[in-house]
Parts: C-alpha cells; sequence; structure tokens
C-alpha cells in the first residue's frame, strides 16, 4: 500500500505541463489526459490549485472561454521551465535506472 | 437541487470573493462534466472544500494588488491577535481553577504525589507563559497604535472603551483600599463590582475596538513586519501555554485516588469535566491564531515582492 501511494505522489504542477504541452486543453480534458498519462485522477480543485499557480508564474495563459469551458495553454516561458524540469528528471532517473541495473527502453 | 448538488454549491461558494470571480464558471462547468461521468460528489466536495482552504491561507490566484495584500495580511493579524482575548481569559480560568485538598492524620508530613508535583509545576510555568503573553501582546498593541497613529481618528468606542477600562482599574484599586477598614467595606464592594463590569466590559469589547482601527487604518510594511512577528511568537506561546494546560491536566486526573483513612494531599481541578473543553479551547485557538499569524507571514512576504 505504501509503495503505490509513494508512486502516485507526482507534482500536480508537472503533470498539468506536461498534458498542455501537446496542445490547449480545458480542465476535464487536462483531468482525462493525466490520468491517461500518469494514472492520477486530479479533482477540480487540485487541478484549478494548479492552474492559477501556474497562471500568476506565467506558465500558462487562459483563452477565451467556450461556452462556460475556458482552455489553457502553456506559454514559451512554461515550455522552458517544463524541458528544464524533465531533462533534470531525466537525468536522475536514468542514473537511478543504470544504478538498479535497468535499460531503458 | 439534490443534497449532493448543494454539498458542491456549497463547496464552491466556499472560495474566496477573487477566485469565484475567476473561476467559479469555469470550475461548474468541470463538476458538472465531472458528475456526468460518474465521479463520486462527495469527492469532488471533499477535494474543493480542501483546496479552498489552502486557497484561501496561501492566496492562490488572488490579485497582485498591494492594497490587497496589506489589507489581507491586516485581517489576518486581526485572526491572529483577537485570540489573544480568549486564550488570556481560558488561562486566568485555568490558574484560578487548582485547588488543593488533603487530610492529615497525626503529624505525618504529606506531600504531593509524582503526578501532584509534575501538575503543580507545569502549572507554575504556564503563569510565567502567561506574563509572556501580556508583554509580547502589550508590544505587539504598541507597533499597532503607533503604526495607525494620524491615520485612525480614535472612536466613540475606542473612547468608551479606554475610560472604561481605567476607570475601572481605579475603582478596583480603590476597593482594595477602602476594604481595608470596617466602616467602608460596603462601600469597597460595590466599588470592586462596579470597577471589576467596567474592567470586563472594556476586556470584551476591545477586540471590536482593534478591528475597527485594522479596518479603516493601513499600516507600513515596516510596522507590519515588526507586528507580524510579534503574532508568529504569541503564537508559539500558545502552543506552549496550550502543551503546559493539557500536560497539567493530564498529570491532574493521574494522581493516585485517596484511600480512605489514609493521609493525603492533592491538587483538583474545579472546573470538573470542563477541564476537556478547556484544552480543546486552547487547542483550537492555537490552531486559528496559527493560521492567522501564518497567512499574515505569506501576505507580508508577498507585499515585499511587489
Amino acid at each position: 500500500m505504501a509503495v503505490k501511494g509513494w508512486q502516485r505522489a507526482q507534482d500536480p504542477a508537472l503533470l498539468v505541463l506536461t498534458s498542455l504541452a501537446a496542445g490547449p486543453k480545458h480542465g476535464y480534458a487536462l483531468i482525462g489526459d493525466i490520468e491517461e498519462i500518469a494514472g492520477v485522477a486530479l479533482g477540480p480543485g487540485t487541478l484549478y490549485g494548479v492552474l492559477a499557480r501556474l497562471e500568476d508564474a506565467g506558465l500558462v495563459e487562459a483563452l477565451p472561454s467556450e461556452d462556460r469551458r475556458r482552455p489553457y495553454k502553456i506559454t514559451s516561458a512554461g515550455s522552458a521551465a517544463l524541458r528544464e524540469r524533465l531533462l533534470a528528471t531525466s537525468a536522475v532517473a536514468s542514473i537511478g535506472l543504470r544504478r538498479l541495473g535497468v535499460t531503458p527502453a | 437541487m439534490t443534497s449532493e448538488s448543494k454539498l458542491i454549491t456549497f463547496s464552491l461558494n466556499s472560495y474566496p470573493s477573487w477566485w469565484r470571480e475567476r473561476y467559479q464558471d469555469e470550475v461548474g462547468a468541470l463538476v458538472d462534466c465531472l458528475v456526468e461521468a460518474g465521479r463520486s460528489p462527495l469527492w469532488i466536495t471533499a477535494n474543493l472544500l480542501r483546496a479552498s482552504i489552502t486557497t484561501r491561507i496561501r492566496g492562490i490566484g488572488a490579485p497582485a494588488a498591494r492594497e490587497f495584500w496589506v489589507h489581507r495580511t491586516q485581517k489576518s493579524l486581526m485572526v491572529a491577535f483577537l485570540a489573544w482575548f480568549t486564550i488570556v481569559t481560558l488561562a486566568i480560568v485555568f490558574m484560578l481553577s487548582i485547588g488543593e485538598n488533603g487530610v492529615s492524620h497525626g503529624n505525618t508530613l504529606v506531600q504531593l504525589s509524582h503526578a501532584g508535583t509534575t501538575a503543580h509545576n507545569l502549572q507554575s510555568v504556564a503563569s510565567i507563559v502567561v506574563v509572556l503573553i501580556f508583554v509580547i501582546a502589550l508590544r505587539g498593541w504598541r507597533q499597532l497604535r503607533s503604526g495607525l497613529e494620524g491615520q485612525v481618528i480614535p472612536t466613540k468606542l475606542f473612547r468608551v472603551v479606554n475610560r472604561g477600562a481605567m476607570v475601572g482599574i481605579t475603582l478596583t484599586i480603590a476597593a482594595l483600599f477602602l476594604g481595608e477598614h470596617n466602616s467602608t467595606s460596603m462601600f469597597a464592594e460595590v466599588c470592586a463590582y462596579i470597577g471589576l463590569s467596567l474592567f470586563v466590559c472594556a476586556w470584551l469589547l476591545t477586540p471590536a475596538v482593534i478591528s475597527q482601527m485594522l479596518r479603516h487604518g493601513e499600516l507600513s510594511v515596516t510596522n507590519l513586519r515588526k507586528v507580524v512577528s510579534s503574532s508568529t511568537v504569541l503564537v508559539w506561546l500558545y502552543g506552549l501555554i496550550t502543551l503546559l494546560v493539557v500536560g497539567s491536566e493530564v498529570a491532574l486526573t493521574a494522581q493516585p485516588v485517596p484511600t480512605s483513612g489514609a493521609s493525603y494531599l492533592s491538587l483538583h481541578s474545579g472546573l470538573g469535566g470542563w477541564s476537556l473543553l478547556l484544552c480543546v479551547g486552547f487547542v483550537g485557538l492555537t490552531i486559528l491564531s496559527g493560521i492567522g499569524a501564518s497567512v499574515s507571514r505569506r501576505s507580508c512576504e508577498q507585499i515585499l515582492t511587489t
């Protein structure tokens, strides 16, 4: 159980930015995409907490709303921050996998 | 409207106004989609409520305007400081409620049990902490007054409370002197009743005066930082006194039950079953005050960055 909990403890901001890297999405599409790529079910409160923080930091941008739904897109600063973060994570991941004797696919 | 949708609406309304203006519509649309997709409304409500508390505490998505953050800091300081009045009242009640019980048969020297001595020591430390709380709160009050001087015209309420407290203290001191003589003891009693009543009324109205001052004035950043640091120290002291009170109450109940016919000495709380409520009050007020101090510190940092 503890291992399962640890595996799910991923940074929601990273997940949102990764999802938006594929193109603009509104809240429901974001939740669905994140569930598909990471197996994490973000709640509406969590998602909009992250979106508000990312918007404040200038990493995502709200597009004109369609009906009541508003799509968000990643900004160039957001892409740069995501790239930097993923490179750092992948460096750690590849070292960790090498030490475990696992060859990345 | 079903009870589940009422819960969701309640949780959406629990967000602060700045957040609701900006996100409520789209979150409402998202929630509708999630419910249609079969997500549990209770899970959605719990998630929204937890996130709304975080949003309020951290000021997520709040406007960047300096005035907003100054008022937010002042409001949270009000929460942090106003718990003081109740904490001090509860501390006084706690200290007055402790009494000593004992029976000595013959000339045997009776001593408190280990638990009784611990309770007594914890109570003594708690009285020192109460004095410290008074000193720090007075320092905070002075910083607040000097920061708002010239900005807030003393209101009628402020004058009434100030004079009421002064007259109350004077009458109580006078009653102490008058009570020493038999001829004036009746007069002293009346003075003491009026004096104490005035002081208690002033004590109860002071939080209203402080909140009125903070609502109508604006502290400078330097003053805000000083008051924020005072409130942080106060919260640590509240935490300490809470531990001491809870520890003392636990030690009181851990005292050995006196056997009939044997000599004993033990401490007891006059509050009886209310002791538990007292402990809950201390813990609750410390948490409330801690939230206020933490929000004010974060908001103050935000002012410095804008």
